[in-house]
């Protein structure tokens, strides 16, 4: 289970935009799994089964009240930032990037990261979130096309700053 | 003949993503190769992609491992030491806790069997003073209980587990069986310290009525007593004593209801 930690904190971040309720949904995954121990299929993808108990932790008893008491947006925070250390241009694109997936639907986001991030299949993915295979690819296709035209947006400004007078 | 249907966004993302079956990607191909528009739209969809699994995997990098690795390592220790006894201390109640706290704390609570050692009178506020006995002790600690504190059951292992150990600090043989309440589910079984006594608490959630508990605690003046109903604190309780071992039996349910439970527990007790 420890080998996935790190990308459980990921989906936790993904999912509510927040790092402290990040730390909170591994915490409370982990005491799940523990607890259900006895329930998971040896054989079988471990961290699709944590992937799924952390959603479905935060679907059915964190989420409410995240946004309950208003920690659910992030206008004052960008809570998707990357470590320093990377090198600079791929660390600007990579901002970019995780500026425009924070700004998705959380649906969109959920799924972007489960199929793009950590691989695993639409047919994995729609288990993970319970809906049909569909619902996967539609929501794939709306996040690639929000995300290119963000990425247009950019590309559009970039070139009229370039061309401005000096 | 009818035009070709154009392939949509989802079609064109899924032979992207390599979803499509291998028939379809070519026919797709073909399609791409003599139709410009679709080909534009096909890079435009590649390109919102391109960049989100680099990204999303920087984010690992922020990851806070110290601080996950002791989350890890707390969870394992709690479920280790599921069978600790409890002192029955003061607590604060669960709805002045954080929220987040909450969540933790009730998943602990079924899981590890404790809650930080706390139980009973902090409900009452700081100047009621401690319980005058085991029964109040156990009514005022299961004011805190509801059916969402007892939502999840353990799995059967750590169910035999918590069963064996409370079995061992109360010298009373206790196994699933003897302990098994048919309708009501096994929700956790938890060892506290009551002035010193071994008091074993097995939680069960009824479908109709919610939670209730089967108490025992050492007697050592070896009463004989038969099952007497009462309230508590606004709780339904049977409560008896026999063979060196004072029993209840508390909840919201009918005292007609926690009687049957207190016969079937004496029956199976054998």
């Amino acid at each position: 289970m420890r080998l996935h930690l790190a990308a459980l904190w990921r989906y936790g971040l993904v999912l509510s935009r927040s790092r402290d309720t990040a730390e909170d949904l591994v915490q409370a995954t982990c005491l799940r799994a523990l607890e259900r121990a006895g329930q998971f299929e040896p054989g079988t993808r471990l961290d699709r089964w944590l992937f799924t108990i952390l959603h479905s932790i935060w679907i059915n008893e964190v989420r409410s009240r995240v946004i309950r008491q208003g920690t659910g947006q992030v206008d004052a925070e960008i809570a998707l930032t990357v470590d320093g250390s990377r090198e600079i241009e791929t660390n600007i694109l990579a901002a970019q990037m995780l500026m425009a997936i924070e700004a998705l639907p959380e649906a969109q986001r959920a799924t972007v990261l489960l199929v793009y991030a950590e691989g695993f299949s639409y047919r994995e993915a729609a288990e993970i979130l319970d809906v049909p295979i569909g619902t996967i690819m539609s929501r794939l296709a709306a996040a690639r096309d929000r995300l290119a035209s963000l990425g247009d947006e950019a590309a559009t400004e970039k070139n009229r700053d370039a061309d401005a007078p000096h | 003949m009818p035009p070709i249907e154009r392939p949509d966004d989802a079609k064109l993302v899924a032979f992207l993503d390599g979803e499509l079956p291998p028939g379809e990607g070519g026919e797709l191909m073909q399609r791409v190769a003599s139709d410009a528009d679709l080909g534009r739209r096909l890079a435009h969809l590649y390109e919102g992609g391109r960049l989100a699994a680099p990204s999303l995997d920087a984010l690992l990098d922020a990851a806070p491992m110290s601080r996950l690795d002791a989350i890890l390592d707390n969870a394992l220790a709690g479920e280790a030491n599921a069978a600790v006894v409890v002192p029955l201390v003061p607590r604060k109640p669960f709805w002045q806790q954080g929220w987040m706290r909450i969540a933790a704390g009730l998943v602990v609570v079924v899981l590890a069997g404790l809650i930080g050692g706390t139980i009973g009178y902090g409900v009452r506020g700081g100047d009621m003073g401690p319980p005058e006995t085991w029964k109040q002790a156990v009514a005022e600690y299961w004011s805190l209980t509801t059916a969402d504190t007892l939502a999840l059951a353990p799995s059967p292992e750590a169910a035999a587990s918590q069963i064996a150990a409370a079995s061992t600090k109360l010298g009373l043989p206790l196994t699933p069986q003897s302990i098994d309440l048919a309708d009501a589910s096994f929700r956790g079984a938890q060892v506290f310290d009551f002035r010193g006594k071994p008091l074993v608490q097995i939680a069960y959630l009824d479908p109709e009525y919610g939670p209730v508990a089967f108490c025992v605690i050492t007697d050592p003046k070896r009463q004989e007593t038969p099952p007497t109903a009462t309230t508590l604190d606004g709780f339904e309780v049977v409560h008896w004593s026999s063979g060196g071992f004072g029993h209840m039996m508390i909840g919201r349910a009918p005292p007609e209801r926690l009687r049957e439970f207190a016969d079937r527990l004496i029956q199976q007790a054998g």
